[in-house]
């Protein structure tokens, strides 16, 4: 099966969860309904003829002009029918109700993770909502258009009172 | 090795430094601590065609017995605190090695998570260039840093750390 | 009388910090390990130690100076990140690479793949004490480093693909080389699998343990040998072949348990395939242009010769130095099978000269998610031995 049919059966099946769809360089791409999210991912899981049982990736972009800024792009991928497709939902940056994919996939829990530590999105229903890549304490989320690139902590910033850290500070 | 406490910089242990330069020079036991690309790199020095057990050099897997500490690769702000206390944990007399542009002035990535030099956390001795440096270019850096050792005294005095 | 449970001491969960500079971690990987007596009762996993930011970066760079950051994220297997990058760049624009171009990424793909599982070797076998098989791998290793340097010049980060084709054409000694290599190869194969496959030792630390079953792989988002050794015949080499993969004859290996001893039968399996991948490819290079400038000559550089003689190439040469490319507006996803699974880029295009976005799919990243579903009942020295045969790289982890 190709995307485009995939495409096609979700569109008959589940028109009122999506916004529009489109093709970009041969893969189909669905912007869905922001509250309609758990479903029409359930509906990708479980449909007998789609079967999405991979969510390959999961990852967000800025867009700082517009209402709704961060874009999450959610990567379908089927193994048994070798057949991909895009979910993209629109959310604001201090949006509450963008729900979490972890009851439907494990896999969302470290993507969904990195997205909150890059963009400050929060998803409702995540388990462990925290900072994947940079340390618990850092300021801001870089992967905002709006963060300068060499943004960096000044030395008295990287008191670290965890154990196994050692405070920077006292060394001077 | 305990004794440089109670022998002070004199005319009685001039010869005597001479014999235990020579011996810190050809037991330089670096810790075992990879961060990235460089690494890859250390471990092939480690390797059959490089050999670098021919320069007395033994990875120890723990700070406490090594002497030297290679730091191959970026280091981040989430990492320093860590380079800083292995750093901390090794006993005196100590040598840091900066292998490849990341940890000698932060290199490629300029950007907000990567310390900008390694030396801003902890004092280096050698910097060895190259992104990353080839295995030969690390083993001249370790003869580099061997004839630094060779000129020291038994005394070695630990240079002053300034954060930056 | 006392009974052996009343000397036993009741500690609930007791924690343990492995890494981030743990020998056996291969980087800067922390896990949280949670112990009853010695049994690992909750592993977690905390990266982040060697972010490098690589997906904010490449915003600032135009898109060829965004191709070196690819191959310092997966150091081990540079040419394969940079293959992936370069075809999601070639979508992009819509251009395609001339037969040749597409060959020799073909034979670096495919030898970086085996370097990246040597090293894996070699690593895993040090962690479970066999320290021999090391200093096989290593050998080994640098004779395919030694290749790669002849035609790219650079043992790790070679970046040497481009838009449209390659940097420059492959030297003669490069054919030679490489037939000299994958002629012996085999039976080094071989002679690794002799001191480790049917080693006692070596079947007890590693059968039956870290088992993920197909289903959850699959939940986990595992890709790669680790989702092949649980059965799941999922390769993008095959699945939907690209720079022509489709011409060459090999066969996709699989487990059947699912475990730590089935990861590493894969993996060495994986190795024969790419000596047959390179076999065939090696022999079979077609003749012609390494660049497809004149079809495209918009994004492509234009061949030194072409740049040094006409003015017309000097002028897009210039051009092309001071500009970049400028892909058009829009979103394209491309992946190739990494040697650690399947290796994405999702590239963002506001129609300038930098990327809007660029998003890395890492497999490690999700593999190694999966560590404590696959450490949960075991001991803590066998959280070692699963560790290594997931094959993480943290550099591309972290990014």
């Amino acid at each position: 099966m190709d995307s485009l049919s995939a495409l096609k059966i979700i569109k008959e099946a589940v028109p009122h969860f999506i916004l529009s769809d489109e093709i970009s360089h041969g893969e189909a791409i669905i912007i869905a309904k922001r509250e309609h999210l758990l479903e029409i991912a359930g509906f990708l899981k479980n449909d007998e003829r789609l079967s999405f049982n991979l969510l390959c990736d999961l990852f967000g972009v800025d867009y700082p002009k517009k209402a709704e800024r961060i874009e999450v792009i959610y990567n379908f991928y089927s193994v048994t029918n070798n057949c991909r497709i895009f979910v993209k939902v629109r959310s604001k940056m201090d949006e509450t109700g963008h729900p979490s994919l972890t009851p439907l996939y494990n896999a969302a829990n470290w993507f969904e993770r990195e997205v909150y530590d890059m963009f400050g999105l929060k998803f409702q229903g995540h388990p462990d909502m925290k900072r994947i890549l940079n340390p618990d304490d850092w300021d801001g989320h870089p992967l905002l258009k709006d963060y300068p690139l060499r943004k960096r902590p000044t030395p008295d910033k990287l008191n670290y009172d965890t154990p196994g850290y050692v405070e920077l500070d006292k060394l001077k | 090795m305990g004794i440089e406490e109670h022998l002070g910089d004199n005319i009685l242990s001039t010869s005597l430094d001479k014999i235990v330069s020579w011996g810190r020079k050809w037991s330089i036991w670096p810790a075992t601590f990879g961060l990235a690309c460089c690494a890859i790199e250390m471990m092939t020095v480690a390797s059959s065609r490089y050999d670098y057990d021919r320069l007395g050099l033994i990875f120890r897997s723990t700070p406490r017995q090594a002497d030297l500490l290679i730091v191959s690769g970026r280091v981040s702000y989430k990492m320093a605190p860590m380079v800083k206390r292995i750093y901390d944990q090794m006993p005196n007399p100590k040598w840091v090695i900066a292998m490849g542009d990341c940890a000698s002035s932060g290199g490629l990535f300029n950007v907000y998570s990567i310390v900008q030099g390694v030396d801003r956390i902890i004092p280096v001795d050698v910097y060895v260039p190259g992104c990353p440096p080839r295995p030969e270019a690390l083993l001249y850096g370790i003869v580099k840093l061997q004839e630094k050792i060779e000129k020291g005294t038994i005394k070695h005095e630990q240079p002053p750390v300034v954060l930056k | 009388m006392f009974e052996y449970k009343d000397f036993l001491i009741e500690v609930e969960k007791f924690p343990l910090n492995v890494g981030p500079t743990h020998p056996s971690t291969h980087g800067v990987l922390r896990v949280l390990v949670q112990l009853d007596g010695e049994v690992v009762v909750n592993a977690e996993p905390i990266i982040g130690y060697l972010h490098t930011s690589m997906e904010k970066y490449a915003e600032f760079r135009t898109y060829h100076q965004a191709e070196t950051i690819t191959d310092r994220m997966d150091y081990v297997s540079g040419a394969s990140n940079n293959l992936g990058y370069i075809l999601t760049v070639e979508k992009l624009c819509g251009v395609k690479a001339p037969k040749r171009a597409e060959y020799v990424r073909v034979i670096l793909a495919e030898f970086t793949r085996i370097a990246s599982h040597l090293v894996w070797l070699g690593t895993h076998a040090v962690d479970l004490g066999a320290l021999t098989e090391f200093f096989y791998c290593f050998r080994e290793r640098e004779y395919i480093l030694d290749i790669i340097e002849t035609v790219t010049g650079a043992r790790l980060t070679p970046s040497f693909y481009r838009v449209g084709g390659l940097a420059k054409d492959f030297p003669k000694e490069f054919v030679e080389k490489s037939k000299k290599f994958i002629k012996t190869f085999p039976d080094r194969i071989s002679e690794y699998e002799a001191l480790l496959t049917k080693n006692k030792i070596w079947l007890e630390r590693t059968r039956n343990l870290g088992i993920i079953s197909a289903e959850d792989a699959i939940d986990f988002a595992l890709t790669g040998p680790s989702l092949r050794g649980s059965g799941v015949k999922y390769d993008i080499r095959k699945a939907n072949p690209y720079s022509s993969y489709e011409d060459f004859d090999f066969e996709i290996p699989v487990g059947d348990r699912g475990d730590v001893y089935d990861r590493y039968l894969v993996r060495m399996e994986e190795m024969r395939q790419s000596t047959r991948i390179i076999g065939q490819a090696i022999d079979n290079i077609p003749e012609g242009e390494y660049l497809s400038y004149d079809e495209y000559p918009s994004y492509v550089i234009p061949p030194k010769k072409r740049a040094l003689t006409t003015m017309e190439g000097m002028i897009s040469l210039f051009k092309y130095g001071m500009e970049g490319i400028k892909p058009p507006k829009g979103e394209a996803y491309h992946s190739i099978e990494n040697p650690r699974g399947e290796l994405g880029y999702y590239m963002v295009s506001d129609g300038s000269g930098f990327p809007y976005r660029m998003r890395v799919r890492p497999p490690s990243f999700c593999n190694i998610s999966a560590l404590n579903a696959m450490a949960k009942g075991h001991l803590l020295a066998d959280l070692i031995a699963i560790m290594g045969s997931v094959d993480i790289l943290l550099g591309e982890v972290d990014r």
